[in-house]
């Protein structure tokens, strides 16, 4: 199953990365390893999305559990802005240990494919703070309450 | 219905019902009984006596807007506003105010038509024995003006012809039970206790009255009035110890109540104006312990003979708290400091943006703008001032800081409660507001207070541990 072409939209596919290699066979063969190499922990990578729904899932319940109003929308909002930077960091992090990026635009394929999981994670979180808001017990404040 | 028939004799009276009413809308159990107080003071016009009416009106407002279920009538909320209060004109389905109308406007030479008597009759050299000039001149519209001797004679024909005794025979049931509150240095009510109490065992014609547990608080002078030679006025403090004296030993071999409590000072620490048609006098620690001595009293059995109580403080200190109060005050400071703290919640609430239970509760800017929750800042206003006179006066019951939102585990003075500050409450209230069932009823007043009350003992319990 190739879970990058989730990032397709943000990083491109495998076919745009190793075209611009294509003039240059070393590269070219070393490009299509990395893409793979990159392919075969992609599961890892789809992974770290859901630290949008623990995320989530920690505001509404274990954070909202503690005082200190922490059922204000400010504090929805930073959860939102932790999850984004977090998976940000966390899915390049980990791209970069699995998958050094050696090749020219590799560094930038990683780049995207960290924004995209971000975004994604991000999009969980709404998804998850959705769910919660209208179906599920909280001491949060309901923001997203239909 | 048990009910307790409390009556409230005289200006001390009135500001220990006062004081019963702050307990009890703080959360002090009547033990299931349904208090009906009877204001007995024939000072017309006294703002303390319209002050207490209005207070107990507002009670009963928020009491009954918490067990108003639309259709149904619920139970009544365990915590704050917790017990029922009735007036006498209500348990006798009668709509003018009986209990505004006790006073007599005349001069008491009047009152007992002593120009009827001839200069040579011997009841009129029995009058001038009994009565000074003073008295005789006296207008009864301001009260005895501390002479027991004048209220003996009036008070005594003020109970058995009043529509509220009247009333109060008809409604005295088996279980039901009669307290008396009366202070004894003064005049209305030294004299309208044992007389009061005289009428209650004489009524052969109704048993469950005769019979019922009676119990009485007597409050010993513990405030001096200015010099009457300055004010012009007829009572003089000085002789509020040999007045007490002389109604202690005839207390002694008359009384008839099942618990007769003593409440009163060492010295009188507190010196208030001389005006008898004001009496504007500030609360008094001394009346909240006679408040106590009906709580008290509810949650005990017949005895066997008569039992005289009193309690004592741990230190003497000018201002008290939980530790030189003593163990025995625990109930006392917790119901004080739990109202306290709901005042911080009456207050903070309405602006409060985003408070969860402004969705799920319908705690939204109706609600605080609605009849029932201001009716709430009105008795909490009213119930600040009070506790602010408490906690200022001499001897001060300030057992608790409530100034700080930011550091409120500091709450309670001599102790530190692990609530930080209010939002500790709001998180509390929260999550008591999970425990039920949204169609358990539908009254947001009443969730407010379950929640605020659960919210606020979990934190104040440790009080009385």
């Amino acid at each position: 199953m190739k879970l990058l072409y989730l990032y397709k939209w943000i990083a491109g596919s495998m076919t745009d990365f190793i075209n611009q290699f294509k003039d240059k066979e070393t590269l070219y063969q070393q490009a299509r390893a990395w893409w793979g190499q990159l392919e075969q922990w992609s599961i890892l990578i789809v992974i770290v999305i859901l630290l949008g729904v623990l995320l989530a899932i920690w505001y509404y319940k274990p954070y909202n559990e503690q005082p200190g109003r922490h059922y204000k929308p400010k504090y929805w909002f930073i959860f939102l802005g932790i999850t984004f930077f977090l998976v940000l960091i966390t899915t390049f992090l980990l791209e970069y240990i699995v998958v050094e990026p050696r090749l020219p635009g590799a560094l930038s394929v990683e780049i995207r494919i960290a924004l995209g999981n971000a975004i994604y994670a991000t999009l969980l979180y709404f998804i998850t703070s959705f769910v919660w808001c209208n179906w599920l017990p909280t001491n949060a404040y309901r923001l997203l309450k239909i | 219905m048990k009910k307790v028939f409390v009556f409230c004799v005289g200006g001390t009276g009135i500001r220990v019902m006062k004081s019963i009413t702050m307990l009890m809308a703080s959360g002090m159990s009547t033990n299931g009984y349904t208090v009906i107080p009877v204001i007995l003071d024939p000072h017309l016009d006294l703002e303390e006596k319209k002050n207490l009416h209005s207070l107990i009106d507002n009670y009963k407002d928020i009491y009954n807007k918490t067990v108003n279920n639309g259709t149904s009538t619920l139970n009544p909320l365990d915590g704050f506003f917790n017990s029922s209060i009735v007036t006498i004109n209500e348990l006798n389905n009668q709509q003018n105010d009986t209990q505004q109308a006790v006073g007599i406007k005349e001069k008491f030479r009047s009152y007992i038509k002593e120009a009827n008597l001839s200069t040579d009759d011997l009841n009129n050299f029995f009058v001038q024995t009994l009565f000074s000039s003073k008295n005789l001149d006296s207008p009864l519209s301001v009260g005895f003006k501390g002479n027991p001797n004048v209220g003996t004679v009036v008070l005594g024909e003020m109970i058995e012809g009043a529509d509220w005794f009247k009333a109060f025979k008809t409604h005295c049931e088996k279980d039901d039970r009669v307290f008396i509150i009366s202070s004894i240095f003064g005049g209305t009510g030294a004299s309208g206790y044992p007389l009061l109490e005289k009428k209650i065992r004489g009524a052969e014609n109704e048993p469950a009255v005769k019979n019922t547990i009676m119990g009485a608080v007597t409050v010993l002078p513990y405030y001096g009035l200015k010099d009457p030679n300055t004010t012009g006025s007829d009572i003089d403090s000085a002789n509020f110890y040999t007045k007490t004296k002389s109604a202690l030993a005839y207390y002694e071999n008359t009384v008839q109540s099942d618990y007769l409590y003593y409440v009163g000072e060492k010295s009188l620490r507190q010196v208030y104006e001389n005006d008898e048609k004001k009496q504007e006098d500030t609360a008094n620690f001394i009346e909240l312990v006679a408040a106590s001595a009906l709580f008290d009293f509810l949650s005990r059995e017949k005895p066997e003979k008569r039992q005289y109580m009193t309690r004592a403080i741990e230190n003497d200190a000018d201002s008290l708290d939980l530790q030189s109060l003593g163990s025995g005050y625990k109930d006392v400071v917790k119901c004080v400091a739990d109202y306290m703290l709901l005042r911080a919640l009456v207050l903070n609430l309405p602006n409060e943006d985003y408070f969860p239970l402004s969705q799920d509760r319908g705690f939204n800017d109706d609600f605080y703008k609605d009849a029932a929750f201001q009716s709430l800042c009105r008795f909490t206003e009213k119930y600040y001032n009070w506790y602010s006179e408490l906690s200022t006066n001499k001897r001060a019951f300030a057992p608790i800081h409530y100034d700080d939102m930011h550091q409120m585990n500091g709450w309670i003075k001599t102790m530190q409660l692990d609530a930080k500050d209010d939002s500790y409450y709001l998180l509390k209230m929260l999550q008591a507001s999970n425990h039920y069932e949204q169609d358990d009823h539908s009254n947001s007043f009443r969730f407010f207070l379950q929640f605020a009350y659960e919210a606020i003992d979990f934190f104040t319990k440790k009080i009385n541990n």
